[in-house]
C-alpha cells in the first residue's frame, strides 16, 4: 500500500484509513485527547512526506507509523509523566471514595491503575516506549525494533527492566492494597449495622 | 494469574476510542497535502546518509535510463543542462497558446511504473482540471476496480504543487523569469519549512517544483511555458544526460539532479518542449524508485471526455 502510494499519492489515504484508530488511540492512552489528536494528525503528514524513504519490502506500515508517532511523543515527555502522575493521584483518591460501593474487582482496577502511573512515569522515555508499543500497540521485538530504531537487543534489555520495575510495583501496592481494601470494608460493614 | 502485562493492557484502555471529528479533520489535513501533490515528492533529508551502491546493483544502472545511442536529430547538440533547457524555453516561447477557458478542462494521461508495482502493467491516471481548480481524476490499476475522485466546486486544486494553485493564480503569478523563479523559490522554501528541511534545500525542491508545473504547462501561455524553463535552467548542480526514451519509447532530452541519493529525472521532447517523463531512480545503483510518462494532454469540454 505504501509502494502504491509512491505511485499515487491519494492511494496514501488508505494508509490513514487502515490504521489512524490505532495510532490515535496509542497516543491518546499516552498524552491529553486535544495533544493525542495533534500528534495523530502529524504521524500521518510525516509519513506521507517521508514515504519515499519507506522499505517497499516492508508489508506492514505498523512499525513505521509507530515509530514515527512515538518520535513525535518524546518531545512532549514531560507532559505525558506529569498527567500519569496526576492520574496516579486521582487513581488512589477516586479508589478510597469507590471503597464503599463494596466492589472489590473495580477498586483493584483503580488502585493498579494509581500504581501502573507510578510506574509508567518512573521509566526512561526510552523504557516507556518499548514497553507501551509491545503491551498497546501489539509490536514484537523486531518491529519495536525497527520503529525506534534501536537494536532487537536494546529492545530485550529495556523490556525486562520495564517490566520488572511494573511488576515490583503492582507487587508492592498488592499488599498495601489488601490491607486498606479490608480496613475501608470493615469500617463500611461497621457503619452499615 | 495475570501479569503486569495484562494490567497495562487494560490500563487506560477507555482512552484509546478516536474521537470521530479529530479523525475527520485528520483525514481532510492529509487530503489536502496530498491532493496537490505530484507523483512522488522528496523525503525529508536522513540523518546519516546510507550508502547504495555495489557492484551488483551498477548492473541495473546500464538498465536505468535507457540512452539512445546513434540518434541524431541534426544541429548542435547542447554541452549542458542549461542549454538544453534554455533550448527548450525557446521553443516552448514559440508554440502554441492552448490557453483554457472557463468550462474547458486540461486532460492528462500519465503511465507510472515502480518496482514491485508493475502487476501486469503500468498504473494508468487521467486527469481532467480546469482553470478554477475542479475537476477529477481516474487512476487503474491492472486487476483492481477503477479508482476516481473529484475536485468539487470550490474544492482547492491539485494542479500546482506544493501550493495549491490554480490556473488563473499561476497566470497572475510573474511572467518573467525573475519573478517566477522568486516564486517557485518561495513555494519551494515553504515546503522545505513545512517538512524540517534545511533552506539549502530549496533548489533541489525548485527542480521537482519545476517538473510538476510542466506537466501541466501546455495549458499555459507560451511565455510562461518558456519562463519555468528558464527557471530550471537556472537552478543549480541540474546535470544533462542526453537522449534517452521515454516509457512509451519516445525519444527526448533528460536532465536531472541528484540529492539525498535519488537522482530526479526530467525527459523532455526538445522539438515541441513537451514533458515526456519524471523519473526517480537510486544514486549510484541507477535501480528505479519511480517514473511516470505522460501519454497524451490536450483541452477537453468535460471531466469524461479525452482528446
Amino acid at each position: 500500500m505504501i509502494a502504491e502510494s509512491l505511485a499515487a499519492p491519494h492511494a496514501f489515504a488508505a494508509v490513514f484509513d487502515r490504521h489512524y484508530d490505532a495510532i490515535a488511540g496509542f497516543l491518546r492512552r499516552r498524552v491529553e485527547h486535544a495533544l493525542a489528536d495533534e500528534l495523530a494528525a502529524e504521524t500521518f503528514l510525516q509519513a506521507f512526506g517521508a514515504r519515499e524513504r519507506y522499505d517497499t519490502q516492508r508489508a506492514d506500515a505498523r512499525p513505521w507509523l509507530y515509530g514515527i508517532a512515538a518520535n513525535l511523543l518524546r518531545r512532549h515527555r514531560r507532559v505525558e509523566e506529569r498527567r500519569l502522575r496526576a492520574y496516579a493521584r486521582a487513581a488512589a483518591r477516586d479508589g478510597e471514595a469507590g471503597a464503599f460501593d463494596g466492589v472489590d474487582e473495580r477498586l483493584d482496577a483503580r488502585a493498579a491503575g494509581a500504581e501502573l502511573a507510578t510506574a509508567l512515569a518512573s521509566l526512561g522515555s526510552g523504557e516507556r516506549d518499548v514497553l507501551l508499543l509491545y503491551a498497546w500497540a501489539d509490536l514484537g521485538y523486531d518491529e519495536i525494533a525497527a520503529a525506534l530504531a534501536i537494536p532487537v537487543g536494546t529492545v530485550r534489555s529495556r523490556l525486562h527492566r520495564a517490566r520488572g520495575v511494573v511488576r515490583e510495583l503492582l507487587v508492592r501496592s498488592g499488599e498495601q492494597m489488601d490491607e486498606s481494601i479490608a480496613a475501608v470494608i470493615a469500617t463500611a460493614r461497621e457503619e452499615s449495622r | 494469574m495475570s501479569t503486569e502485562i495484562d494490567h497495562l493492557r487494560a490500563f487506560r484502555s477507555d482512552d484509546a476510542a478516536p474521537d470521530p471529528d479529530a479523525r475527520a479533520a485528520a483525514r481532510a489535513l492529509l487530503l489536502e497535502r496530498i491532493a496537490p501533490t505530484a507523483p512522488l515528492r522528496r523525503a525529508p533529508r536522513p540523518r546519516s546518509r546510507i550508502l547504495v551502491g555495489g557492484l551488483g546493483l551498477a548492473a541495473a544502472a546500464a538498465a536505468a535510463i535507457a540512452l539512445v545511442a546513434g540518434l541524431d536529430s541534426g544541429g548542435v547538440q547542447p554541452a549542458t543542462a542549461a542549454e538544453a533547457l534554455r533550448e527548450a524555453a525557446d521553443v516552448a516561447a514559440q508554440g502554441p497558446d492552448v490557453a483554457l477557458q472557463p468550462g474547458q478542462y486540461w486532460y492528462v494521461r500519465s503511465e507510472s511504473r515502480q518496482p514491485g508495482g508493475d502487476r501486469g502493467g503500468p498504473e494508468v491516471r487521467e486527469d481532467w482540471f480546469s482553470l478554477t481548480g475542479q475537476g477529477r481524476w481516474v487512476v487503474r490499476r491492472p486487476g483492481e476496480p477503477e479508482e476516481e475522485h473529484s475536485i468539487a466546486d470550490g474544492a482547492l486544486s491539485y494542479s500546482f504543487f506544493p501550493q495549491p494553485l490554480t490556473y488563473e493564480q499561476v497566470r497572475a503569478l510573474p511572467a518573467d523569469v525573475n519573478g517566477l523563479y522568486d516564486a517557485i523559490e518561495r513555494a519551494g522554501m515553504a515546503w522545505a519549512s513545512g517538512n524540517g528541511l534545511p533552506v539549502a534545500d530549496r533548489t533541489h525542491e525548485m527542480f521537482t517544483i519545476v517538473g510538476d508545473w510542466l506537466r501541466a504547462a501546455p495549458a499555459l501561455p507560451p511565455a510562461r511555458r518558456a519562463a519555468l524553463y528558464r527557471v530550471a535552467a537556472r537552478l543549480p548542480d541540474v546535470e544533462l544526460l542526453g537522449k534517452v526514451r521515454d516509457g512509451r519509447a519516445r525519444e527526448g532530452i533528460a536532465v536531472a539532479q541528484t540529492d539525498d541519493g535519488l537522482r530526479r529525472e526530467l525527459v523532455f521532447d526538445p522539438d515541441t518542449a513537451q514533458l515526456l517523463m519524471q523519473r526517480t531512480v537510486r544514486a549510484g545503483s541507477g535501480e528505479l524508485v519511480y517514473e511516470s510518462t505522460y501519454v497524451e494532454s490536450g483541452v477537453v469540454d468535460s471531466t469524461t471526455a479525452r482528446p
